[in-house]
């Protein structure tokens, strides 16, 4: 039977001959597949952006509606993959976002959410709570954001064993993976696998002699007050082998006031993650301050008119100009000057002896 | 060259008939389409006025939650608003100025127009409106208004009363009708 389709045939000196049909064949298959490939891939490649953009607006929903429930712990359930929750602060500003992947995102997306957690969150849960930061009137909702692989170590002396595990439940952490320990028993905490660890240290810092994964820790001075104090952030924990904590690196040590600024550095992955959510707070106290003192200057007006007990004017007049310092020196109204109370106790107080008057509306 | 003229007169009448089938099916795909876009766009408007009412409700939802307005605890133990403080941080809010105050609120409540009527006011014995926030969008128009009903703690007066947040949103461009 004869064959019809044409060989490459030898022509002189070796050479190879094609006929042209088959250039033309190989050269258009090509291209044709070509196309297909560039086409696929950029089907794919747009796809994967827009499942990335989808699921970055879902956890910003998951966020502002948490803000909306001041006291609820949530657990969200969301696709498996790793969430880097970013806050960066420079001389330009702030910027703070949810990235999934190296795919698109908006750079301000979470500009005004004041969210405290570890900067990647893997896995396929997310956990929420909102605390309301008072200092001593309410300002800012805090956010807390963790999962459930993150395990937070609370390490405090036997004695201050049941304070922190009152402090736990007060602040409404208990959903969070938590586990308190003795300082002397810190070598007993075992490596469950969980992909970040937490140490949070009450009485000082302490080494349990052995590495765990992604570990960083937290330092926490308590005044006697027990609602304000300082805080020293560590990193630099998880080394190789069985070498433990070793030598830390420390970072600047910062002041707290209120349980919620507390739970905020508790959640935060570093210093510098902590500093940049606490601007977001501070713009907030701005506004809470700027709306007291116009609600002040109401009162008293209400007052001097009659429709106000006249005896309430002298204790606002006490407390406009407290306020006012805020303005100037957020952080110096938390902290007492010698022998003086703090501007915070100092409006507290106010705050209880218009309540004591029984007709003076209160301050804040 | 000329053909026979039953031959002719046969390949018209098969012209036809084929033309006849083309446009009953030409008809019909349009009558499809037509109905297709309908169906679809009412859907989109349905979808679109559903989304519309659940962010006003999460309008309302963020407005209540926020601290800086919230009543004074040894006042009210439930979600109440300071008839003094919303004035006041109303005041603040301008979404055409860069100031980070603003700002907060402008992207926390996104386009929309929220009032807050007290039913029985004191000082008006009667419904008293007060504007809380208003960005609107260029070339947009409001849609439903939704209600949501609060209670205000009045300072001066130490009443709560009663009262009832209006949200609209804004949507850019017009609509599909």
């Amino acid at each position: 039977m004869a064959r019809h389709f044409s060989r490459p045939a030898l022509g002189r000196a070796g050479q190879i001959e094609i006929p042209f049909h088959w250039i033309f064949a190989l050269v258009g298959g090509f291209l044709f597949l070509l196309f297909f490939f560039v086409l696929i891939r950029s089907v794919v490649t747009s796809n994967q952006q827009q499942d990335t953009a989808d699921l970055s607006l879902s956890v910003q929903t998951i966020l502002l509606n948490a803000l909306t429930k001041p006291g609820e712990f949530t657990v969200s359930d969301l696709p498996s993959a790793s969430y880097r929750f970013v806050c960066e602060r420079d001389a330009a500003g702030i910027l703070s976002y949810v990235r999934i992947s190296q795919g698109s995102y908006d750079p301000s997306q979470l500009r005004y959410v004041p969210f405290f957690g570890p900067s990647v969150v893997a896995g396929d849960q997310l956990f929420t709570r909102t605390v309301v930061w008072k200092a001593p009137f309410p300002v800012s909702p805090v956010l807390l954001v963790s999962n459930n692989r993150t395990q937070y170590v609370f390490v405090a002396s036997a004695g201050s064993l049941n304070m922190v595990r009152s402090f736990i439940q007060g602040e409404g952490l208990d959903g969070f993976n938590t586990l308190v320990i003795s300082s002397t028993a810190i070598g007993a905490v075992k490596d469950e696998g969980f992909d970040q660890y937490r140490f949070i240290f009450f009485d000082g810092f302490a080494d349990p002699g052995k590495a765990f994964k992604n570990a960083t820790a937290l330092n926490i001075q308590l005044n006697s007050d027990g609602t304000s104090g300082t805080l020293t952030f560590y990193d630099n924990l998880s080394c190789a082998g069985s070498c433990g904590f070793g030598q830390p690196r420390a970072s600047p040590t910062v002041p707290f006031v209120g349980t919620a600024m507390l739970d905020a550095a508790i959640f935060s992955q570093d210093s510098r993650t902590f500093s940049c959510g606490f601007a977001k707070m501070t713009e907030r106290l701005n506004t809470s301050v700027t709306t007291l003192i116009g609600r002040i200057d109401d009162l008293r007006d209400a007052a001097k008119n009659g429709a106000v007990p006249s005896q309430c004017v002298a204790l606002y007049d006490q407390t406009e100009p407290l306020l006012g310092q805020y303005l100037t020196n957020p952080l110096g109204a938390f902290a007492p000057t010698g022998t003086n109370p703090s501007v915070a106790q100092q409006i507290q107080t106010l705050q209880r002896r218009l309540a004591a008057e029984g007709v003076c509306p209160g301050a804040y | 060259m000329r053909r026979p003229a039953s031959c002719a007169r046969r390949g018209q009448i098969q012209f036809g008939e084929t033309i006849m089938v083309v446009v009953v099916i030409v008809f019909i795909l349009i009558v499809g389409i037509v109905f297709y876009f309908n169906a679809s766009r009412n859907s989109v408007e349905k979808q679109i006025r559903t989304v519309d009412q659940a962010q006003s409700m999460t309008v309302v939802n963020n407005i209540l939650s926020l601290p800086e307005i919230g009543c004074d605890p040894s006042v009210t133990t439930g979600r109440c608003v300071d008839l003094l403080k919303l004035e006041h941080l109303a005041s603040q809010i301008d979404c055409g100025s860069s100031d980070p105050t603003s700002k907060y609120y402008c992207s926390l409540f996104g386009a929309g127009l929220v009032t807050i009527t007290i039913v029985d006011a004191p000082q008006t014995s009667g419904p008293t409106t007060i504007l809380f926030y208003n960005s609107s969008l260029p070339n947009s128009t409001a849609t439903d208004s939704q209600f949501r009903f609060t209670t205000v703690y009045d300072p001066v007066s130490g009443e709560q009363l009663f009262a009832y947040f209006n949200v609209s949103r804004y949507q850019r461009g017009a609509s599909f009708g």
